[in-house]
């Protein structure tokens, strides 16, 4: 027995338009500072019309728990019936934060599980998430990335509950993203869909929309990134963020995503650019020693990028299109592209492997590495050179 | 041969445990004991108490009238045919968890952040030599 979690699913162009079909009474936005600028906020304060709304715009790059208990507070002054996340993961996390702590006073937000059943939760309101970048995948998943400032480090509580009610998937969102920004959460969303095709929880329906979010992410991410008008490239690729999200959500990130927490806690960098430099050592480290991974990669180059050969060839040539379209779309391939001093990579060193070693998406990893191959693993990041342990 | 759930298999799985180099490293800040509990198809239900410590085991047996009765941070429970699938790695105890098939008691948060530790906990039990069910 397992399961499949997911919002009501609200796509394609002017899926906006969704919220005047909500009955809505009051509505708590929550939101960042860059998203309201950019007018996005505006477009869904035209869609409440007259509803009593508040704003809470104080989202921040790697969202920490005060956020969210500041958060949950004014939520629970407002009283709504419904809250709406607009903006990236951060922001979305955190509305999933706020959303949770407005229903459960009582519990603090790390103590968020999935073993636990939440009694009436939600009842007190429904969650829609809004994403404005392609990548995150956190308007369809039931965990929650946040930053224990006082610690340094990212915790991840989880439950299928805080699963959104609602995600509005509408491309148009997408459109302002600048080209660095399209790579890395394109990038994020690739790795979701490849490590959720090899996690230990890979299941037939997170493995069916790994397939189609691969393609979609091969055909249209360079595009998008290449011309951000590309309309039919920026809806495809929104809509493969979020399939990625599906499956990597319902059979869990693996070892770049340990890479990418760890690096993003302790040097504050792009997620999306963090895991996507992760991801080609990953691969070719699983493939190298879990059992039945290179058949794994080897399944999704035949079944999304329809390459042919033996599974030593097409798993082969599925992590070089990879480095590939890392080097198309300018990204970092190494930690030194990432913006990290030598200095610091080795001062930081210890507690990189450390935060890795503990991260929750290790364990999902076959096989889950050990410290030494961990640390191997970041020094062949450092010099750019191919996993061959 | 030990039986499977048995005292003798507690004390064996202990031994397990404290000789896994990757379980004494996942588990080297881990302070905090277990009740496993396993429901026999007869409805009886056999208790083992296991004591872990910074990535040792410190000691294990089964709880009977005769033995102290333990108040342990966490208790997971399950029928013994679950536990069977853990033991044959047929179920993943998370995914066991997650579905209803065992029940945990405890500071979840905890256990959240020792995710390694209880894959390594999983591992010592398919490494009990001559196991029997």
């Amino acid at each position: 027995m397992w399961y499949f979690s997911s919002p009501f699913l609200v796509f394609g162009e002017d899926a906006l338009d969704y919220l005047t079909q909500l009955k809505m009474k009051r509505v708590f936005i929550v939101t960042d500072k860059v998203i309201r600028e950019v007018g996005f906020v505006e477009k869904v304060e035209q869609k409440l019309k007259d509803l009593p709304y508040e704003i809470f715009d104080e989202v921040e790059p790697d969202p920490s728990l005060e956020t969210v208990q500041k958060g949950a507070e004014l939520c629970q002054e407002f009283a709504p019936d419904f809250i709406i996340g607009i903006g990236g993961g951060s922001v979305m996390d955190t509305g999933k934060g706020i959303w949770f702590l407005y229903e459960n006073p009582d519990k603090p937000i790390d103590s968020i599980n999935p073993f636990t059943y939440y009694e009436n939760f939600p009842s007190k309101a429904k969650y829609v998430a809004i994403p404005t970048t392609s990548g995150t995948g956190a308007d369809v998943t039931w965990a929650i990335v946040l930053t224990d400032t006082a610690q340094k480090r990212k915790i991840t509580p989880a439950s299928r509950q805080i699963v959104a009610s609602i995600s509005i998937i509408d491309p148009a969102f997408a459109q302002k993203m600048p080209p660095a920004l399209t790579a890395g959460t394109g990038l994020d969303a690739l790795t979701h869909a490849i490590e959720g095709y090899c996690a230990m929880w890979r299941n037939d329906f997170s493995d069916a929309f790994t397939i189609k979010a691969v393609d979609f992410i091969f055909k249209y991410l360079t595009r998008a990134y290449q011309d951000g008008n590309d309309k039919e490239a920026r809806e495809k690729m929104h809509n493969a963020a979020s399939m990625a999200g599906l499956a990597f959500g319902n059979s869990q990130a693996t070892f770049a995503h340990s890479i990418g927490h760890s690096i993003g806690a302790l040097f504050h960098k792009s997620h999306g650019n963090c895991v996507g430099m992760a991801l080609p050592y990953v691969m070719e480290f699983t493939r190298n020693n879990g059992a039945g991974i290179k058949e794994k990669l080897a399944d999704i180059g035949r079944r999304a990028l329809l390459l042919t050969g033996s599974d030593d060839e097409v798993s082969e040539e599925l992590i070089l299109k990879v480095r590939a379209l890392i080097k198309d779309i300018e990204a970092p391939a190494t930690i030194p592209e990432l913006g990290i001093s030598q200095e610091d990579f080795e001062a930081q060193l210890p507690t990189l492997i450390k935060y890795t070693s503990e991260d929750s998406c290790i364990s999902m990893t076959n096989p889950m590495p050990n410290d030494d191959q961990i640390e191997k693993a970041y020094r062949y990041m450092w010099d750019g050179q191919r996993i061959d342990f | 041969m030990v039986m499977y759930m048995s005292d003798e298999w507690a004390k064996e799985y202990c031994k397990v445990l404290s000789k896994s180099k990757a379980y004494n490293k996942a588990a080297e800040t881990w302070e905090g004991d277990f009740i496993f509990e396993a429901e026999q198809e007869d409805g009886t239900v056999t208790r083992l108490y296991i004591d872990l410590w910074h990535g040792k085991c410190r000691g294990a047996y089964e709880i009977t009238e005769e033995t102290e009765q333990p108040t342990p941070e966490f208790v997971m429970s399950g029928p013994y045919s679950n536990w069977k699938l853990v033991a044959e790695k047929k179920l993943d105890p998370i995914q066991g968890l997650m579905t209803g098939k065992f029940k945990l008691k405890g500071d979840m948060a905890k256990v959240m952040r020792a995710t390694k530790a209880a894959i390594e906990m999983v591992n010592a039990i398919v490494g009990v030599p001559d196991t029997e069910f």
